[in-house]
């Protein structure tokens, strides 16, 4: 059947068919071909929304990366200590590991000598516990010549003891730490200190 | 830009449908439908016009389905002359068809009559090597489903054959029978059909060939060597 004969044959099919086709409503949205730029734009949407989103200014302060100043300054002897320092420092008669000044807000505050044999003094002026201990244990108060000396102590994670003892004098406050030693010879140390004040 | 032109153009063309929705008997048909402000008069006022002899009749035809037939015989033409010509000829005929006839669908009845003398036109046009257009493309693909060559027996099965494709358009699902009647009778382009239904065009035009390829196979099995 030449092909210009069906096409023409066609006009014989149901009337209902042909009504149905050029009448009825489509069942979808009708925008067809551009279907896919809409979905298109949406998309672009979506991530110009996300790209504002990310980059909108906020409250939270955003500071600048500073350097902040070694707050542990070394010195090399007990006189250079003294020096940046308005105060004495008592030295015991045992081999010095490191002098330390201890800086807040660039201005030397406190004294720290550390022994090779790991006992720690500290003085500044002030009170309260300058040991750098947290949590140990107080474990008796006694008078050391004229001084109301607190002795704690203190087992580290890695089972380490410590003993320190914590004292005051003339608006000064003094700490000093040893491992594996006792209560008698943090005393004996402490009386050490007091005299070379 | 293009994009947004044709984004715009539909939407134009969706409110233009919702506000058809108001008229009474809107029929959807072309690139868009008509919008007519005037009063239509019902079917079957119009054909008893035709068979009072009333020349009113013309007038109430053209007001209410000029629209659909222009746009059945632009598809095939592709000439807004040659389609108002074509037109003016639907409203004669109908004039000397009734009475006697008393069409159940009018607007059906007019969009046939158009169909066959654009047809008629588009063959004329075809031996003096003018025109042409969409029709070109659908006769191609109704030569997928037919062999294109002279048949002696065809007259012999004519009416039998468009039974069978009744037949087959009726098992098929009612989108994919509105696809092949927009696209083999009201000769609609593939992208407005596939705008019609809302889907993408590439689909539309797989599910056509389809469509083509099961009619050919529904005819084969039913003897019609076609």
């Amino acid at each position: 059947m030449k092909k210009e004969t069906f096409y023409r044959e066609l006009n014989h099919i149901r009337d209902s068919y042909v009504l149905e086709a050029g009448k009825k409503e489509p069942k979808r949205l009708i925008f067809g071909k551009a279907q896919s730029f809409l979905a298109l734009a949406a998309c672009l949407c979506i991530l110009l929304a996300g790209a504002f989103v990310m980059n909108r200014p906020d409250n939270r302060p955003h500071p600048q990366q500073v350097q902040i100043p070694n707050p542990l300054w070394q010195v090399d002897s007990r006189e250079e200590m003294e020096g940046l320092l308005d105060f004495s420092v008592p030295v015991l008669d045992k081999a010095v590991e490191a002098y330390i000044v201890l800086v807040d807000d660039s201005r030397p505050e406190m004294a720290r000598v550390v022994y090779t044999d790991g006992t720690v003094f500290n003085k500044k002026y002030g009170t309260g516990d300058i040991s750098g201990i947290n949590g140990g244990t107080l474990e008796k108060t006694e008078t050391v010549g004229e001084l109301s000396v607190s002795f704690y102590s203190y087992v580290d994670v890695d089972g380490k003891d410590t003993v320190y003892a914590l004292w005051e004098k003339d608006g000064f406050t003094y700490s000093l730490s040893a491992e594996n030693t006792t209560f008698e010879q943090l005393t004996y140390d402490i009386q050490i200190l007091d005299l070379k004040e | 830009m293009w994009a947004s032109s044709r984004i715009f153009k539909e939407i134009i063309f969706f409110i233009f449908k919702r506000m058809s929705d108001f008229l009474p008997d809107a029929v959807y048909i072309g690139e868009g439908p008509k919008i007519r402000k005037e009063t239509r008069m019902e079917d079957d006022k119009i054909i008893r016009l035709y068979w009072d002899r009333d020349e009113s009749a013309i007038g109430e035809t053209s007001k209410k389905y000029g629209a659909y037939c222009h746009a059945i015989a632009r598809n095939i033409l592709h000439n807004l002359q040659d389609s108002e010509e074509c037109v003016n000829d639907t409203y004669l005929n109908a004039w000397n068809a009734m009475p006697p006839q008393k069409p159940g669908i009018l607007s059906v009845f007019l969009g046939k009559i158009t169909r066959n003398l654009a047809f008629d036109r588009y063959s004329f046009n075809r031996a003096e090597k003018r025109g042409g257009g969409e029709i070109n493309l659908v006769l191609d693909e109704i030569a997928q489903i037919v062999s294109d060559k002279e048949d002696p027996e065809q007259t012999v099965y004519g009416k039998e054959l468009m039974e069978a494709v009744n037949t087959f358009l009726a098992q098929l699902p009612e989108e994919k029978r509105k696809m092949f009647v927009l696209r083999y009778w009201y000769t609609e382009k593939v992208s407005t059909i596939a705008g019609r239904l809302g889907i993408p065009e590439n689909t539309c035009s797989a599910q056509l060939g389809r469509i083509r390829k099961k009619l050919k196979q529904y005819l084969a099995d039913g003897g019609f060597s076609v």
